[in-house]
């Protein structure tokens, strides 16, 4: 019993052989009588069995058997409520009104949930791929859009990116084998943050950023969307992930002078952002900027973001069209909640995809993308779309929007006011700046 | 992708007045930190536990005022009472259901009973609210700005500086001048001999937990306005804690708070000059506490042997 416990781990008796002096019974219970299967002793006995587990190849026929679409998704963790369940259950239902089939094949849809973990995903994007997927999708988070492309890349099957947010799918890392379809950084850079430089007093900027590479992404597509305006950060905090004190840092901003505040993070850490600047008085001193909001953030909160200018490439109660399908969203959940803008996305995407598949008569990916490249179209989610084959961007109209408080709201979830359509020339970064060098 | 580093190197010139401020926004830091710390210590030095689920209380306290708030419209500063004694009755159950049974086997055991704690409550937590946060706003009372000479400073951080000043001084001072708090010393040094006295220890032992407990709920109310109420909102401050009470000396009272206030101020100055090293300068402390006082900076050699 004595003895500091940091010795207790570090020293004499390690986690490994603590698990050694237990014995660990699998056994099942059949027909009422409980059926002793194995015995292990071994920690590593334990993690061999519960890694084989996993693993089970479940086979599937490439050629004849049905055709799998993976939504790879944050299923539990922190972008569950703006993807997760609603992006397979829209993915579904693109599928569902296609006519569950293609080219005589069935369509199966996989949830496969990526946990937020880049190295994660890779591995199941593999498994997914070898047992007939063709197309993987949605991936919210930016790590795990960035592992699934070179899978993709290397497996020449097609991804469409519909969650993760940075334009290096578009450049450094652009690929045959993946479109990016939703949003990027740079599209919220260009639209939110014009919008709000070109204002007179949204000149100078202090920045809120996370350290890591979505945020030094935005901080980079936000200081050159800002320029033109003559407007420029004249500081920028790079803050640890996952912070919970952010006085410092908003204290410093108010200090500086700076007109505008960019809350360049995302999740709960703009949450907090956003909670202490309204302490602090900081929404009436300054402009402040949301990089990254989605509604369900909105719908949790709607007292932290109202009076927020943020970008969204959907909107459900943007047209007739748009709330059609929204309602048809919500009846199918059970009601109560709006599609985001990712899930909406991951209809649209699913149904031009399995067009592009019925008009090409083949799953295979290549062909798929010869018919996609330099295609326009236009459905309830993207108006005046292209996929762009320069370097696979998928273009479109985006839309600044204000949030609207509690008090002003018409109906449930209605939190958008649209203030600027973004036409897709202006929205996404021009061809003639794009830095993705095409090998294909 | 740019180099951001440019932009860090054009820091505003810093007077006096910014300076204060920013200790402030350390005293609140250290305010929470100290309270968390505070219960953590006391548990183990009661209890001879790490306490792991120390920061889901935390996170539960905030929840409490959450549903409170809007089930039956609790208000804020009820919740800072009702919260803590729900939190506390929850330790008590766990205490005399779960952790009692594993006093006289190696703590290993307790610690990864509080880990599987830690992880079971959260889950629940998140099929029951969800992942994103849930509102809480700061109370209307306490809501807006103070004069406070040299700046204007929002009142419920000064309120959070106040209450939390105030706490960790009554519970100081019930374990040092009261008789109740010289029993818990007691049996906290020598068990058996407290025992041999008629004391009962175990009472005393359930008590603890709970209070402990209950302070960590506490601070989730109190932090609930400024911070997102969500299931994981204890895992990253929980951290921080712990290397708090190593610094202070594991199970020293006086330790915890001093320690907690100090870091709080530390960590903000710190991340005012370089803002990704906050989080880390913590654990630098540690690292040359650990190296040259193992027993913290106010532990004696008896408590951590």
């Amino acid at each position: 019993m004595k003895g500091s416990l940091l010795r207790q781990v570090a020293g004499r008796r390690g986690i490994l052989e603590w698990f050694d002096e237990f014995e660990i019974h699998f056994s099942v219970t059949h027909e009422g009588e409980r059926v002793k299967l194995f015995r292990l002793s071994t920690a590593g006995a334990v993690i061999v069995a519960v890694l084989s587990s996993l693993g089970a190849p479940q086979g599937g026929n490439a050629q004849s058997g049905p055709i799998h679409i993976a939504v790879i998704t944050d299923m539990s963790g922190i972008y569950s409520a703006i993807a997760g369940r609603g992006a397979v259950e829209a993915t579904k239902m693109a599928v569902e009104d296609f006519g569950g089939s293609v080219l005589g094949r069935q369509i199966v849809v996989d949830a496969i949930d990526h946990r937020n973990n880049g190295p994660e995903a890779a591995t199941k994007a593999r498994e997914a791929f070898d047992n007939g997927a063709e197309l993987a999708m949605d991936e919210t988070n930016s790590a795990v859009a960035l592992a699934v492309d070179a899978v993709a890349k290397e497996k020449h099957k097609l991804e469409i990116v519909t969650g993760g947010a940075t334009s290096a799918l578009t450049g450094a890392s652009c690929s045959k084998y993946t479109y990016h379809y939703a949003y990027d950084t740079y599209a919220l850079a260009a639209s939110t943050g014009r919008n709000i430089a070109r204002q007179p007093n949204g000149k100078t900027w202090y920045g809120i950023v996370p350290n890591y590479a979505f945020g030094t992404q935005m901080l980079a597509d936000f200081t050159a969307a800002i320029k033109p305006e003559g407007a420029s950060f004249i500081h920028a905090d790079m803050v640890p992930v996952a912070n919970a004190d952010f006085s410092s840092y908003l204290l410093a901003a108010k200090n500086s002078g700076a007109q505008v505040l960019g809350v360049l993070n995302a999740g709960a850490d703009t949450v907090n952002t956003m909670k202490q600047a309204k302490q602090f008085g900081l929404d009436k001193s300054m402009k402040i900027a949301v990089g990254l909001l989605f509604l369900s953030d909105v719908d949790a909160l709607p007292d932290v973001f109202a009076g927020s200018r943020i970008t969204t490439s959907w909107y459900w109660n943007e047209d007739a069209a748009a709330r059609a399908w929204a309602d048809r969203f919500t009846k199918r959940l059970g009601g109560g909640l709006r599609p985001t803008s990712i899930q909406a996305a991951d209809y649209s995407a699913t149904w031009q995809w399995l067009q592009a598949v019925k008009a090409v008569g083949s799953v295979d990916a290549d062909k798929v993308v010869a018919y996609l490249d330099g295609r326009q179209f236009n459905d309830f989610y993207a108006h005046a779309a292209e996929w762009r084959a320069r370097d696979h961007r998928v273009t479109h109209e985006m839309y600044v929007v204000d949030v609207l408080p509690k008090e002003q709201i018409k109906e449930p979830h209605a939190w958008f006011k649209i203030v600027q359509v973004m036409p897709p020339s202006r929205a996404f970064r021009p061809e003639s700046q794009s830095v993705c060098v095409k090998t294909w | 992708m740019i180099d951001a580093s440019p932009f860090m190197l054009a820091q505003a010139s810093f007077g006096w007045d910014y300076i204060l401020t920013q200790l402030f926004n350390g005293l609140v830091r250290g305010g929470f930190y100290a309270l968390l710390a505070l219960g953590l210590s006391i548990i183990f030095g009661m209890l001879r536990i790490v306490n792991f689920a120390h920061g889901t209380m935390y996170m539960l306290g905030a929840f409490v005022a959450y549903y409170g708030a809007q089930l039956i419209h609790l208000p804020f500063f009820a919740a800072l009472i009702v919260a803590p004694v729900a939190v506390g009755a929850f330790g008590l159950l766990v205490e005399t259901t779960l952790l009692r049974r594993l006093y006289d086997v190696d703590p290993l055991y307790n610690l990864l009973l509080t880990f599987a704690l830690v992880l079971v409550i959260e889950d629940l937590m998140r099929l029951l609210a969800g992942p994103l946060g849930s509102p809480y706003e700061t109370p209307a009372v306490l809501s807006g700005a103070t004069n406070l000479g040299f700046t204007l400073y929002p009142t419920y951080q000064l309120f959070v500086i106040v209450v939390c000043i105030a706490v960790c001084a009554i519970v100081y001072l019930i374990i040092e001048r009261t008789a109740l708090g010289a029993r818990i010393r007691a049996a906290t040094e020598k068990p058996e001999l407290t025992r041999a006295f008629g004391i009962n220890t175990r009472r005393l032992i359930s008590g603890v937990f709970a209070f402990g407990v209950a302070l960590a709920a506490f601070a989730g109310v109190l932090n609930a306005p400024s911070t997102n109420v969500s299931p994981t909102m204890g895992d990253a401050i929980i951290i921080n804690t712990f290397a708090i009470v190593v610094i202070g000396g594991m199970g020293s009272i006086l330790g915890s708070i001093v320690t907690g206030f100090a870091l709080g101020i530390i960590a903000t100055i710190g991340a005012v000059y370089y803002p990704p090293i906050s989080n880390t300068l913590i654990f630098i402390v540690m690292v040359l506490v650990i190296l040259f006082r193992p027993a913290g900076l106010f532990g004696t050699a008896e408590r951590t042997t």
